[in-house]
Formats: C-alpha cells, structure tokens, sequence
C-alpha cells in the first residue's frame, strides 16, 4: 500500500532577474520605460538653458557651443529617439485607457491615435512658428 | 512569397515528410524530483494536430504517467494553459504547424508553482478572485415577477467583452509584475472587477474598488501590456486595468471637488 | 484509516446544476455547511461549452401551454409530462433569477431579454448570451456561489463511491486529486450533478470530463438508471473533433445542404423549405429547426443514399450561414465563427461549414423525481445526469439549460430539507466503509504492477463498439454485438495495465476509474437499448422501425446485478397531452 502522506511540495515559482532578456515584447516595454529617463535628462537640458537664457545671451551662446559637442550631440540624438518611441508607445495606449463610444460603436482606435498625431503636429508646428518668427 | 513563408512551408514539408515532431516536455514528480527536467518525444506529425492532440497521443501510447489538464478542447473551459516555446498558450488552440520545425518545448504556465508535470497549482488565482467580490452588488434587489433589470445593448457592450474571461491564466504567466510581486491582483481578476463596476445593474463599485483601486490592484500594473496580447479570447485587462487607473484618478478628483456627492 | 471531513450537504459536481443546487441549499438555511466536490475547478465544468440558449416563455404569443406540448412532442412522448410542466413553468423565474445574478443575457434595443428561435420550438423562447450562453451562464452561478460562505469547495477532488449505511445515502469517498489520498467526506444528503457521458462514443461534443461518474456511482449503489437508450447525436458537430456547432446558426437562419447543394431535409417530413431571404425563414419546427433526432437520423439516410461529402474523418454535409452576413454572424453567432476558423480553417461569412452528427447530450440517467430524489434516500441528482424525465426520447435544444435551473434548484431545496429531517450520521460505520474504498483504490489501481491491457486501447474499443453497435439506428444482431464486446473489455479492464504508482496527480488513476464507470454505464446502455424494441426519437431500430406505445409507452430503468443488468419498465406519466403524432413541417 503506497504510504505516503505528507502533503507533497510543489516546485515554487520561479523569478528571474532577466526576465525583460526573454523575449521582444519585454524587452521593448524596459526600453519604452527607460526612455522616461532620457526624456527627464532632456527636461532638465531644457531647465539649463532657461537657467542660461535669464543669465544673458553670452551665458546663452556659450550653452548653445556645449550642446553641439559630440557627447550632447550624442545625447541629443538619442533623446529624440526615445520621445518619438515614447510617444508612439503611448499614443497607442490612448484607446486602451479611453474606449469611447457612440451608442453602441465603438470610435474605432485609429480615430483617436491619429487625432492625438495630428495634434502634436499642429502643436509643433505652432512652436516652430513661434521660434522661427 | 517572403523568404519567412518559404522557410516556414520548407519546414511544414520536412516534418510532413519525415512524419514526425519533437516534443521537450517538463517533468515533474514530487518528492521524488528536485527540479523539473525535459523529457524528449517523437510524435507524429499532422497539419491539424493541436499540441494537445500531440499531448493525448504520448499518454495514450507512449508515456501514461505525463499529467496535464484538459477538458473542452476548444478554448473555452480554460483548463490546458502551458507555456509552448516560452510563449503562455492554450495547449487546445496551438497548433503543431505553427511551431515548426521543432523541438517544441512545453513547460507548465510561468510564474505559479508546479505541481506535477504540466499541472500547475492555481490556488492564489482562486483566492484573489473571490476578493474583488465578483457577483451583483445592490441595496436592493428588484423583485423577480417584476421581470428583467433592463439593459440596453449599449450599456450590454461596455462589460461584454470584460465578461468573456476563462479563467485560463495566460496573461498571469505573461505578467512580469505579477513574476515579481505575488501580491499582485493580477490582469484577470482586475478585468473581472472591471467587469462588474461597468454592468449597469451593480452597485458595488465602491466596495470592490476598495480592494481593486489599491496598491496591489490597479496601481501595481505597469502596463507591460503582454496580458491582452496572449489573451485567447479578447479580454483585453490591460485596457481594463488602465481604465480603472483613469476612473480611480478621475474618481479621487471628483471626492476633492464634491466631498459630499456621491462616489 | 483515511481522513473524514463532514459537512450538512455534499454535491457531487461544480457545473451548472451543482452550482444551482448549492446557492439554493445556501439560500434555503444560510447555516447549513454545504459542500461541492468536484473533479475539476467549477469554470471546467462541461456547462461552459454549451452555446445556443436557455428556453423560458416571457414573450406575449407565447404560453406555458406551448413550450410544454412542444416539449413533449420532441420526447416522442416519452417524457413524464408532471415533470415537464415543472419545468416549464419554474423556467422563466429561474432564467430571471440568474439575469439578476448578472448574466449577460442578449437585449433588444429596449433593454429587455431578447429570446431566438430554436429547433422543435413553436414560438421563440430560447434566451441567450450571443453564442455562449453555457459559459456565461456557469461563470454567472459560479462566481455568485462566491458571495455564500457556508459553501465549502473541494476541486479536484474525484469521487469514487457513494457511502451507504442504514439504506440511507450519508456521503461519499473522494480522492483529493493533489495527494492521492482518498478521504471520506460525509453529509445528510447527497447531490449527484455529474452530468453526461459522451466520452463512452468515439465522436461526440463533450468534453474529456463527461464520463459519466454520478451513473456509475447511483448505479453501483442500487439506483436504477433509466432510459439509456436514448442518445442524442447533434446534427452539427465538426468532423474529426467532434466541436460543436450550435443550433442557434439554424436558429438564426443557417441551411444544411448535401453533395449537390440540396436542401434535403425536405425529402424526410420536415416540410417544404423556403428561400432563405424569405421574411418568414427560418419556419419553426420545420426543415433545419426540426428535432435533433430527425436531422441526425436523415444524414445517415443520406449517406446510404451516396448524396453526402467525404472527407478526412468521415463523411459531412454542408450548413451555410453565408446568407446571413458578416455583421448578423459575429453579433449573433461570433463563437461559431471563432471554431470554425480555428478549427478548420474556413470563415462561415465566406464558405459553408463541414458538420456531421455527433453524440451530443444523454436523455437518460439517474432515475429522480420531480423532487429531484432517487430511490435512495437521502440521495438527489438534478442536470444531465438525472433524467426526471422531461427529455424523454428526444431533447429539445435549450431545454437542458433550463434543466439544470430549475432541477438543481429543487435537488438542493430538497437536499436541504432532507439533511434537517435527518441530522444523524454514522460516522464510525462510514470511517469503515471508506477505509475498504481505499484498500480498493490502492489494491486495484495504484499498486496494481501485474496489469498487461493497454489503457487506451480498451477505451478505444469501447467507444468504437458504441457507435457500429448503438449509434443513430441500431439492429438485434449490432446490439448483440457490442453487449458481447462490452462484458469482454469488462474482462480485460480487471488486467489494465498502470504505470503511474505515484499519488501526485496522478491522471492514469482518474482515467483508469473512469473508464470503469464508463464501462458499466456503456453495458447499461447496449442492454437497454437491446430491449427496447421499437423505434422511438432519437432510439432507431431498423429492425424495429415503428413506434410502439402499447408495450413501450414506458421508461426504461436498468439494474446493477453480477451478471449483465437487468432491465424493467415503468409507465410514463401523462396528464393532459395523450399520445399523438409527432409532426413537423406541417400543421399538428
């Protein structure tokens, strides 16, 4: 007669520090995060030079010669990177977090992914006037 | 055809050819086993063979003592969740053509503890499920030979497809906060709640939220996002839970505007 | 000496009916202990596959009246017409009960349930939940079973044998499928929801699960089980894996047609079809909403007339929903869709769908009361395991859901009275009883080492003998057959050969202990239906081909004895329906 009794122990469950490393879709989801972190980088590049801009054009034009050095140039390049993967990212979360309805349709996701686009691009380019003008 | 088609046809005819497939399937028996080990199988190769199919065959001619759950065999009871080449998938829904040209490896779903073989053991699921209080909360209930609550398709559609879950667990195998934190809710059990907060004749939004707006509910989510996208029947609890985190904001802004409104 | 748990109630079976049955138990006296032991987690449950509908009449033009005469001309009047205008009558109020609950019934655009039309009904009353009403319907009871907490669940436990002392049914034995330990788990009344047994036929709809282990349970504790014989093959399953197609996509105006794009149900009087665009398409009890047991038995015709399609796994017709459109399709019947590409590749909104008969739903079962009691006391069965009757010969779609309502409702209602009247239990004679179960258990299968018939192979036989010796039209000489077959495997089961000694979730053992149910159930079945000389519903004997009502307007009720079982009969009740003719396609 088969004797045992005690309750057998279960394998426990398994972490891994490299969870994120086994696959794409995690791997673009620590990306999508760490680009929080350059966005933030470059928000304080933005404080600086407002900081610069109140000490004067001179403060100004010697920001404007550190930000073309390679390693800021770097930097800069790979910012814009991680805004446009950022923004993409979330643009495409929006219909998730707001299904909005018209009766009993749904406004189809691609409506409101690509309003969100559209005013980004209308809002760049009110900035650019402005700069530019 | 894209270079990825001709590879794929390549293979499917190799297989169908050599009319066999391998199988690495984890083993474990405890108390006897340490940790889980693969075993290797051959078996035969068909275009409509589901690794379920793959699985039965093996218990039933080669290897009586493999253990794994299944039941309707097709997708709707939730009972075959394992994860196949790394991927959480039911075992019912996955087809053998799809993975070649092998060896397949199955493995019990991520993230719970093994049992034996392929079985995993669910009980935390099944603890927090009843924690979220997932039934029809009112102050009163409408007497029944007054007939039906109404509900219109509309307000029908704003919780059908919450209400479409199995219960099969995928998206907790594909949680990695869920890897990381026991504590956490996890996709299903949020997209339940969500469920009932959104049905036109509950009431117990409140209640609930009480527990699913906390820390370990909602606000433990990440939005990694990987839940919805192994999802087998469009539940879809990212989007859920994200809408919950929305309404839980919106909500707490509107308890500072109108402390004595309702909630 | 194994464990004893003891509770008031213990239900046999977390589905539909088992659920049903618990909250009424629960609801009745919130301090009763009630448990439900079942072999799976209750979301497993076989309930969950069901698709088309629940029947209640709630429309105006509709009657109690209607949905009872429609009833038990789809029984060919077999079934217990009391038992019927139960059904009938408590349907509406368990079917609102359960929309209170929160099921997700389908509305019309003014919010109110919205009901489809369904075969064999003359008015439409089948309520549903798009095409997934079962599932929407277990996950409902299930999880509003969560709110009563005098509702103890054991999953995974496999019960093994009833417990009987002083001829009264105290509890049960059950293998906690976790520890392979066998425990006893006692209680003043017992439910036995285990539902069907389509897994004793080789091509059938149901689940892995549906082995029937509630029959071979009341079975072997002395409870007849009655009318056996009468198996419902569904007209639509898919060929090969046997998925089904709901009757809803007939309901909802989907044809069968043959080989040459017939629709050919109208050589067989089921009435004249009309074009599908037709505002009066589908017509109810006619053509494809006709009742199950003519539609299955006019494939076979067809197939012996050469008019059907061959393929991989066998032969099939074709059901066609392309008329419908995409838009009516994925709103009214999305998970046929689903199946249907997964399962064979093919979208229904582009291409007719392969389907063939497939064993389905099992009219027969424990024999109960309206009172959902058996002839044991202190033990009850309601849902698809019991047979009351109301399905009588043949079931009609959409009634079963309503079935295991109101029957698992009454079962834990009466269980519940039952365990007041009777508040003693014997412990220390049960403790012994169960002690022998496990002996038995260890002996006969765990330790078994000298076992040398293949598992898999006697199952496969079984199954096989079931459909060429008892399938849609039967004859002496098949029936004959397959009984012989049949106590042969019985013989070779005793020498299974086991290699799974281990206690951990072992799933050769539970297979192993299920096919000794499904054998004896199987025997039941054979020998039923070998007595029965007449052709009734969904029971053909060719060689038999009448109806017969003045020797057999009876149920059949099979007995357990050492030998082959033994059959009798007894009179099917009749209050105000007499026997007619059962007529669809034209006016009755």
């Amino acid at each position: 007669m088969a004797t045992r009794t005690r309750t057998p122990t279960p394998y426990p469950r398994h972490r891994s520090r490299k969870w994120f490393l086994t696959r794409w879709p995690y791997q673009l989801f620590m990306l999508r995060e760490l680009s929080s972190v350059f966005l933030a980088a470059y928000m304080v590049l933005l404080l600086v030079l407002v900081t610069q801009v109140h000490n004067g054009q001179h403060a100004v034009r010697n920001f404007e010669n550190t930000l073309k050095s390679p390693g800021l140039l770097i930097f800069t390049s790979v910012a814009l990177i991680f805004a446009l993967l950022h923004t993409i990212t979330w643009f495409q979360a929006v219909p998730k977090a707001l299904p909005l309805r018209r009766g009993e349709n749904k406004v189809p996701p691609g409506l409101l992914i690509g309003a969100h686009y559209v005013a980004m691009l209308a809002l760049s380019a009110i900035i650019l006037i402005i700069v530019l003008v | 055809m894209t270079a990825t088609a001709i590879t794929r046809a390549a293979a499917i005819t190799r297989a169908a050819l050599a009319g066999t497939v391998t199988l690495e399937v984890a083993r474990y028996l405890p108390g006897e086993d340490e940790r889980p080990y693969f075993q290797s199988y051959d078996v035969p190769y068909h275009a409509d063979w589901v690794v379920l199919d793959a699985l039965n065959y093996l218990k039933d001619e080669v290897d009586s003592t493999l253990s794994y759950r299944w039941s309707c065999r097709m997708g709707v009871c939730g009972s075959c969740g394992a994860m196949v080449n790394d991927v959480p998938v039911l075992t019912c829904a996955a087809f053998l053509r799809d993975y070649l040209p092998g060896p397949i490896r199955i493995e019990p779903l991520a993230n719970f503890p093994v049992e034996r073989d392929l079985v995993i053991v669910l009980d935390d699921f099944m603890e927090k499920l009843s924690t979220i209080k997932p039934w029809i909360i009112r102050e009163t209930e409408q007497p029944l030979d007054q007939g039906e609550y109404l509900q219109t398709p509309a307000q029908l559609d704003d919780f059908k497809q919450f209400s479409m879950c199995i219960n099969c667990m995928l998206c907790y195998a594909a949680c990695p906060v869920y890897q990381n934190d026991e504590e956490f809710l996890g996709p299903a059990v949020l997209a339940l709640a969500q469920r009932y907060n959104h049905d036109s004749r509950d009431e117990g939004n409140t209640e609930r939220n009480d527990v699913a707006w906390l820390d370990d509910g909602v606000w433990d989510c990440t939005f990694v996002g990987e839940c919805s996208a192994v999802c087998p029947k469009g539940v879809d609890p990212a989007g859920a839970i994200q809408q919950a985190k929305l309404e839980s904001t919106l909500g707490w802004y509107r308890s500072f505007l109108t402390p004595f409104g309702r909630r | 000496m194994p464990e004893v748990l003891q509770h008031d109630i213990v239900i046999v079976g977390g589905g539909g009916a088992g659920l049903r049955a618990a909250i009424a138990a629960a609801e009745t006296d919130p301090t009763l202990d009630i448990a439900i032991v079942s072999k799976v987690y209750p979301m497993r449950s076989h309930t969950v596959s069901a698709e088309g509908g629940a029947a209640g009449v709630i429309k105006s033009g509709d009657s109690s009246e209607n949905h009872i005469r429609d009833t038990i001309s789809g029984s060919d009047w077999l079934a217990d017409q009391d038992a019927v205008e139960v059904l009938v009558n408590e349907a509406p109020t368990e079917l609102l009960q359960l929309e209170h609950w929160g099921c997700p019934w389908s509305r019309e655009p003014n919010g109110s349930v919205a009901v489809r039309p369904f075969g064999g009904m003359s008015v439409e009353r089948t309520w549903f939940a798009a095409d997934k009403t079962g599932f929407h319907m277990l996950h409902t009871l299930f999880q509003t079973s969560l709110k009563y907490t005098n509702v103890k669940r054991y999953d995974e436990w496999m019960t093994t044998s009833l417990l009987v002392e002083d001829g009264r049914c105290q509890g049960v034995t059950a293998i906690e499928l976790r520890s392979g330990q066998v425990r006893a788990i006692l209680g003043k009344a017992v439910v036995l929801c285990t539902g069907g047994f389509g897994r004793v036929f080789p091509f059938t709809t149901n689940a892995a699960i549906s082995t029937g282990d509630g029959l071979g349970l009341a079975f072997r504790a002395g409870v007849p089980l009655k009318d056996l014989e009468f198996v419902q093959y569904h007209p639509t399953g898919l060929p090969g894996t046997g998925i089904l197609i709901t009757e809803a996509a007939r309901g909802e105006g989907g044809i069968l047609l043959n080989k040459e794009g017939e629709r050919y149900l109208q050589n067989y009087d089921l009435g004249e079809p009309l074009d599908v665009h037709d505002p009066r398409h589908p017509v109810f009890r006619a053509m494809e909403l006709g009742p199950r047991d003519r539609l299955s038995q006019a494939f076979v015709k067809e197939q012996d007339r050469g008019n059907v399609f061959e393929g991989k796994y066998g032969t099939y017709v074709h059901l066609d929903v392309r008329h419908l459109g995409e838009k009516k399709i994925n709103k009214q019947i999305p998970f046929v869709r689903e199946l249907t590409k997964n399962y064979v590749g093919i979208d229904p909104v582009h291409e007719p769908i392969p389907v063939r008969p497939v064993v389905h739903y099992m009219m027969g079962g424990i024999d109960t009361t309206t009172d959902a009691a058996t002839s044991l006391p202190g033990l009850y069965a309601a849902g698809e395991c019991a047979c009351v009757s109301i399905n009588g010969a043949n079931r009609l779609g959409s009634n079963s859901l309503v079935e295991i309502l109101v029957f698992g409702a009454r079962a834990g209602r009466n269980a519940a009275q039952w365990a007041h009247q009777h508040p003693d239990v014997s412990v220390a004679s049960l403790e012994k009883q169960a002690d022998t179960e496990q002996t038995r258990i260890a002996h006969d299968f765990v330790n078994k080492y000298d076992g040398q018939e293949p598992l898999a192979e006697i199952r496969n036989e079984l199954r096989h003998s079931m459909e060429t010796g008892c399938g849609i039209y039967r004859t002496d000489a098949t029936l004959r057959a397959t009984t012989t077959k049949l106590a042969e495997l019985k013989d070779r089961f005793a020498r299974v050969k086991l290699d799974d000694h281990s206690l951990s979730f072992n799933t050769e053992l539970t297979a192993a202990l299920e096919l000794e149910f499904m054998l004896e159930i199987a025997e039941a079945i054979a020998h039923s239906a070998l007595r029965r000389t007449e052709s009734r519903g969904s029971h053909q004997r060719t060689d038999f081909p009448n109806r017969d009502d003045g020797q057999f307007l009876k149920h059949s009720l099979a007995h357990r004895t050492d030998s082959e079982p033994r059959i009798d009969y007894r009179d099917v009740v009749i209050t105000n329906w007499p026997p007619g003719e059962r007529v669809y396609g034209r006016d009755h």
